[in-house]
């Protein structure tokens, strides 16, 4: 049982645990919601639930993990309660475009809007690969796919974005 | 390992470690080219990622609760106004994080520090939220907001004092108004916010309480009966 005299030190760990993960875990939620307002939100659920289970957590360097997966059944519980069954990709594009457009470089600007159109099961591995840096097994165990899967999502994702910026430099050069 | 075989790999992990990827870019020039522009164009991918979030991340201490970032000794002090009995279970209620009890005089002045955590929160503006933001942030507290009750301008579910909030800004004629809503924390009656230069109250709502804090000049006691009176329980 934790006493009071162990909360200050059981929080300043976790206070520690999650001080350089902050970012990287909105930019996860972020990314698997496409929606910066929900993604607070999902970070902040998370952070709580993270907090009430910090006990469980056994390996701190495992924290990362702990905290994704956290956010990732929080944001598939969402998606429960709203039953989406349709997204509108323009809609959120508009309503996005204020966080999507916060770079100086148009290429990167192109970058994040085509990965933005990218479906859940491309853009997630990509994310979780390029800015998690996790290797393709603990993608794999992340998502439930096998590591087949997994390849094949990454390299048909890499496509899909070479094609997207294909278009985008024809229509910057006869526009 | 063939060159069909490497640039499929590579399309899936640009950055593979395989001794036979490896030693294959390094015998043949034009897949050591396709890597090369496969990782270059990865950096755009991972600056493209990078975005940065519009609110600052909640600190630790608002998720804890605000009594939690105090010195341990705070825990200790006896809280004269409050029974013994009561005393203990404030005690423990800090441990897990959730405030039992409350004074008046810190509510008000955590009300304020709260605002003064989201400083982007305050700004005069005339572009609304989407409505979707504000229906799931009151949602998630049991309540909606009626459409024409304010023009809102910031949402949020913010975590204060160990219980998720919603938190919203509406457009006042002399500057934004902070809207708190208190579900989970009741006040015996009306409380008077004056601090750092904000003005406003914190009344008695539903079973818990509605913090309504703006500039002064004001006129904050329309706009908090417009928000009791717009605000209801969620169906």
């Amino acid at each position: 049982m934790v006493t009071a005299r162990d909360a200050p030190a059981r929080q300043g760990e976790f206070e520690e645990l999650i001080r350089d993960l902050r970012v990287d875990l909105f930019r996860y939620a972020f990314w698997l919601c496409r929606d910066g307002a929900l993604a607070d939100d999902l970070v902040q659920e998370a952070l709580v639930r993270g907090w009430r289970a910090f006990d469980s957590l056994k390996e701190r360097n495992a924290a990362k993990q702990w905290l994704l997966t956290i956010l990732r059944r929080e944001h598939a519980r969402h998606y429960e309660r709203k039953r989406l069954e349709t997204v509108d990709i323009d809609g959120l594009a508009r309503s996005q475009e204020a966080l999507l457009a916060r770079t100086q470089r148009p290429e990167v600007e192109d970058m994040r809007n085509a990965i933005f159109r990218l479906s859940d099961d491309y853009r997630e591995p990509l994310v979780l690969q390029v800015l998690m840096g996790y290797s393709t097994k603990e993608i794999a165990d992340v998502m439930n796919l096998t590591q087949g899967a997994v390849l094949t999502r990454l390299s048909r994702a890499r496509k899909m974005l070479r094609e997207a910026l294909g278009d985008a430099d024809t229509r910057a050069s006869t526009g | 390992m063939e060159c069909l075989e490497f640039r499929r790999l590579c399309g899936s992990d640009p950055h593979n470690e395989d001794p036979a990827f490896v030693a294959h870019a390094e015998s043949c020039s034009h897949c050591a080219t396709f890597a090369r522009e496969t990782r270059a164009f990865d950096t755009v991918i991972l600056e493209a990622l990078k975005v940065e979030p519009a609110h600052p991340t909640v600190m630790p201490a608002a998720i804890l609760g605000e009594e939690a970032s105090q010195p341990r000794q705070a825990f200790w002090r006896p809280v004269r106004w409050l029974g013994l009995a009561a005393s203990v279970v404030l005690v423990a209620g800090l441990a897990a994080g959730i405030w039992v009890g409350t004074s008046s005089d810190t509510l008000a002045r955590d009300v304020v520090e709260h605002i003064h955590h989201e400083p982007k929160s305050l700004v005069t503006t005339d572009v609304s939220v989407r409505s979707e933001d504000i229906y799931r942030v009151m949602n998630r507290a049991g309540y909606r907001l009626r459409d024409d009750v304010a023009l809102v301008t910031y949402t949020r579910t913010c975590v204060f004092r160990g219980h998720k909030v919603p938190h919203l800004v509406i457009q006042g004629r002399q500057g934004p108004i902070t809207v708190m809503l208190l579900p989970e924390i009741d006040v015996a009656r009306t409380i008077s916010v004056d601090q750092d230069g904000f003005v406003g109250t914190i009344v008695p709502f539903d079973e818990g309480s509605l913090a309504v804090v703006g500039e002064p000049g004001e006129d904050l006691d329309m706009m908090t009966a417009q928000l009791v009176d717009g605000i209801e329980r969620s169906k």
